[in-house]
């Protein structure tokens, strides 16, 4: 018989929660606990408001010069460059300055942004050779807001495959899923995108979802996202938008960068999901699977 | 300009001034370590947990000529695993090897566990190595004494791992404390709450025994002496003096599940002044973390390892800087933010932007030791210092099991 282990922590700005399933309830609790004490030490490594985490140090010392960093760290900023460039540019992590001079993060927003703000991955050089790090500009900010709960869901299920786990499930609040196997009686872990009005169920099976939802709003109450591109917010319809991939990590950057118009078939092999306002009731859902549009939502997607 | 504006700037100088004039006075400025002059080969024994948090530490100094040589472990995955992820360095399986194989001085890191440590550590010190032990430094008095002795045998640097004492936030506030500022000390208090069961789980289950020893009664020291006894520390290196006794009490509240080891306790400490330091630490409740307090007629000190506060008492002399100081409020109490590097940031209108550590408190244990090994200082933390902070947590310990008071001599700690 098939016992769950259930552990839940506090990081990140929100709540990491795991299920394990094993033959023996202890060592499920145990393995689901152990999960979490690494979300919280990625919290402690990532969070740019502790300030001896590695990303507050770059902030600090990346402009004046190479600045080393941990493996994990080096490997995730890889990642967002790798897609900040197949995104266009839509997926971007130092876009902080701007969101707070837009007043996209609470605070009044300011009436020049965004002039006199210096955002941009093209000015966040990675030395792969040395595993470090360098701002080509001294404004330059990272903020792993978009992406850092994925990459800890990915850590934690490492360690838990490592382990020997066959069979879990993790979330970050609501923007990021990772599933292990699917459960003993299911072909996935099933999991509502949004809770918007029709939103699909993705049964997850060694898969992870990230879902993004556009949150600012500027002076006027409209709903606004953030072009990384202009550096200016502008309006959308746009209510979610949803990608499941292999890395949790991805999966949230993606969904990032599709809210911020990337199309919808540039994630394939992906799938993902986009809902669209019509009205203030209704939305519309558009999908895609394997970079082919319109396919069926209710679906079991499994790493590729 | 206009007058508001140039009003705000001249206050904006008065802050920065002030606290600039104040952190010159009293605050150490943290900077990048300098360049050594050679590079210093560091090997780490023991790629556990806390050897991995001293990679990561270790990465921080490779612009001062620190470079990982060689790691040492006993567990062949976990070996490979840290060997892939310093570019360069060699993998041992023992110790005695990698003292064979490697010729130089360099700075060795002892990070196994408690009960390991003597093995080890007399070991490299009877190679004349540069070592930096994890504390407790053992789990005996035997074995503490063992590595003691050996210490002050060798030609090499020993530094035990004792963090409050080179944390630059722990330094700062000693010196409050040395001062007036606390004034007359009336009573101490410490904590260490988290919620954990202090299990890790092993892929091969033939290895968590070994992996969980701070859960085997015969070899760990618990609470007391694995926690504990970093937080004893801390006042008897504020007070320069050590207690006369200990007495404990605890017991498993919440992990039922088997383990021996208490998962609450409390100790009580009793110096010859008649004052206190009540401690008390427990893995089923994580309210208020890890911090160390003390009460005293001005003000009192409050210490959480990557922060520190100074509460005023009302009738206590004002000092000029205090006007700028940075503060937080806790319920009806309004602490002044001990900061580390307030002088640089100060100079840069950025005071705010220096609550809390720039690294973790390890870092600054870590550098201690390196400038010890590689450009000669003299570090802070003696041989001794390890000893004695060993043995408060042994003998707290040993209150614990026992029910007894223990008594502390001069004898014991010397």
């Amino acid at each position: 018989m098939t016992a769950r282990g259930a552990a839940r922590t506090a990081a990140m700005g929100t709540y990491f929660e795991v299920v394990v399933a094993h033959e023996d309830q202890r060592r499920a609790a145990l393995l689901a606990e152990h999960a979490c004490s690494i979300a919280l030490d990625l919290h402690a490594l990532w969070s740019p408001f502790e300030r001896s985490s590695a990303i507050a140090r770059l902030n600090r010392d990346a402009a004046a010069g190479w600045t080393v960093v941990d493996p994990q760290t080096f490997a995730l900023l890889s990642l967002c460059r790798d897609v900040w460039e197949a995104s266009g540019g839509r997926f971007d992590i130092t876009v902080g300055p701007l969101m707070r001079a837009w007043g996209m993060r609470g605070g009044p927003a300011r009436p020049d942004a965004p002039a006199g703000i210096t955002w941009g991955m093209r000015y966040v050089e990675l030395d792969a050779a040395s595993r470090a790090v360098r701002f080509a500009r001294e404004e330059i900010e990272l903020d792993l807001g978009a992406i850092g709960k994925g990459a800890a869901l990915d850590a934690m299920a490492t360690e838990l495959l490592s382990l020997g786990v066959e069979c879990a499930f993790m979330h970050a609040g609501t923007s990021s899923a990772l599933a292990i196997g699917s459960p003993p009686d299911a072909d996935g872990w099933r999991v509502r995108i949004s809770p918007l009005p029709d939103a699909p169920v993705a049964a997850l099976r060694d898969a992870s979802l990230g879902v993004s939802s556009p949150s600012g709003r500027t002076a006027d109450g409209a709903i606004h996202i953030l072009d990384p591109r202009s550096g200016r917010p502008v309006g959308t319809d746009l209510a979610c938008a949803a990608v499941v991939c292999e890395s949790a990590a991805a999966a949230d950057a993606w969904s990032t960068a599709l809210l911020a118009g990337a199309p919808i078939d540039t994630v394939a092999p992906r799938a993902a999901w986009l809902a669209r306002r019509t009205n203030a009731d209704t939305v519309t859902w558009q999908s895609s699977v394997g970079g082919k549009l319109g396919v069926d939502d209710d679906r079991v997607l499994e790493r590729a | 300009m206009t007058e508001s504006s140039n009003v705000l700037d001249r206050r904006g100088f008065l802050v920065q001034a002030a606290g600039a004039a104040t952190a010159v006075a009293i605050m150490p400025v943290l900077g990048a370590m300098p360049r050594l002059a050679e590079t210093l080969p560091v090997v780490l024994v023991g790629a556990g947990r806390q050897g991995r948090a001293i990679l990561t530490e270790l990465d921080k100094f490779a612009g001062a000529h620190v470079s990982v040589a060689a790691i040492v472990d006993t567990d062949k995955s976990r070996l490979d695993g840290a060997v892939r992820r310093v570019q360069g360095a060699q993998g041992f399986a023992s110790h005695g090897e990698a003292i064979e194989k490697l010729g130089f001085p360099g700075a060795w890191i002892v990070a196994t566990p408690t009960h390991t440590h003597r093995a080890i550590a007399t070991d490299l010190l009877a190679a004349n190595k540069n070592v930096y032990c994890e504390t407790p430094l053992a789990h005996t008095e035997e074995d503490a004494r063992a590595i003691l002795d050996a210490a002050r045998k060798s030609s090499g640097v020993f530094v035990p791992a004792l963090e409050g004492r080179c944390n630059p936030i722990y330094r700062l506030a000693r010196t409050f404390f040395r001062s007036d500022s606390v004034r007359d000390l009336i009573s101490m208090r410490a904590q260490s709450h988290q919620k954990t069961s202090w299990r890790t789980p092993a892929s091969d289950p033939s290895r968590e025994k070994a992996l969980n020893w701070r859960l085997d009664k015969d070899l760990s020291l618990g609470l007391p002496g694995e926690i504990g006894m970093h937080q004893f520390d801390v006042f008897c290196w504020y007070r320069d003096s050590y207690p006369t006794s200990v007495r404990a009490s605890g017991g498993v509240l919440f992990h039922k599940d088997g383990r021996e080891v208490a998962d609450t306790i409390s100790c009580d400490f009793a110096w010859d002044d008649g004052t206190r330091l009540h401690y008390d630490a427990t893995l089923a409740n994580s309210y208020q973390g890890k911090h160390e307090i003390l009460h005293g007629s001005n003000a009192a000190i409050k210490l959480a390892w990557s922060h520190g506060w100074m509460f005023k008492e009302s009738d206590a002399p004002t000092q000029g800087w205090e006007v700028y100081a940075n503060r937080q409020q806790f319920h009806n109490d309004e602490g002044i933010t001990l900061i580390a590097d307030a002088t640089k940031l100060a100079s840069q209108g950025k005071l705010k932007e220096g609550v809390g550590l720039p690294n973790p408190p390890l870092y600054y244990a870590l550098e201690e030791f390196i400038k010890a090994c590689g450009a000669g200082a003299k570090p802070a933390v003696t041989p001794e210092h390890g000893y004695r902070a060993t043995l408060l947590g042994i003998l707290a310990q040993r209150a614990l099991v026992t029910g007894d008071t223990i008594r502390i001599t001069k004898e014991m700690l010397a």
